[in-house]
């Protein structure tokens, strides 16, 4: 398990706590900040959608879950982006392993 | 009201000419601040339930700026993203901008001012038998570790 915070600032601040599994897929999140959702319920719908995504597309398919809150202080679109690209940089568990006990030049 | 940005500015601008009023040259701080000379004086936020919205915000009219500095964890990025070094220099009270604030007089601007904002007459009232019992149960519930740590990453 690996756990990333990513912080990013818009008028207001986001922050996402996340665990990643050994396949690169979300275990957990948690979405904190100072920036607005209503209905406020929007961002546990988003947190619990985003659970098991290991891809851009499912990332993208929880973010449509929530297309009909209004977000205010955020750039939604640029933070479902970096998400997205945490997920498809993320190298797996076992390509780790096989960079660590790979022989060196 | 539909609209979250409006609303904001619109029940904010209640804020801005009570302030204006008592001689503090208030401006509304999209999404929810209200500043005077680029300080905040007023944070606000908003939550809609069944058709109903109730906005709730703070007015430093005399606040102790050392408390609140003792008091806020201002994470250093947040700050620096504000173009300042500490709370000190974000925030301003009403009493450093107009000197000494009668508070009466303060109540009265702020009556005015929500009346011109919302078009609508304001008046004074309490809180219910009912209402007040309602609040022993909320008292437990925002006192409650589950509630304030609700957000912490696990």
């Amino acid at each position: 398990m690996r756990r990333i915070s990513l912080v990013s600032r818009y008028t207001k601040t986001v922050k996402l706590d996340i665990v990643l599994g050994e396949n690169c897929e979300i275990i957990d999140v948690v979405v904190s900040g100072d920036f607005f959702a209503y209905p406020e319920e929007a961002i546990e719908r988003l947190e619990s959608k985003l659970k098991k995504c290991n891809s851009r597309t499912c990332v993208e398919e929880a973010f449509g879950e929530i297309s009909g809150a209004v977000v205010l202080g955020i750039d939604i679109a640029d933070l479902k982006n970096r998400i997205a690209e945490l997920l498809e940089n993320c190298p797996t568990a076992s390509l780790m392993e096989k960079k660590k006990v790979a022989p060196q030049p | 009201m539909a609209d979250v940005s409006e609303s904001y500015r619109v029940i904010c601008s209640g804020l801005v000419c009570a302030l204006r009023k008592l001689g503090a040259p208030g401006e509304f701080i999209p999404v929810n601040d209200v500043a005077v000379y680029g300080k905040k004086i007023s944070g606000n936020a908003q939550t809609r339930r069944a058709g109903f919205l109730l906005q709730h915000g703070t007015l430093m009219y005399a606040t102790d700026l050392d408390t609140v500095e003792k008091a806020l964890l201002a994470p250093r990025e947040k700050l620096e993203s504000k173009g300042v070094r500490s709370i000190r220099e974000r925030v301003i009270t009403l009493r450093e901008v107009i000197g000494e604030v009668d508070v009466n007089a303060l109540v009265e601007s702020l009556i005015e001012g929500f009346s011109r904002a919302l078009s609508a007459e304001v008046y004074h009232d309490v809180l219910s038998e009912e209402e007040l019992k309602a609040t022993d149960n909320l008292v437990a519930k925002y006192r409650s570790p589950e509630w304030i740590f609700k957000r912490r990453p696990r």
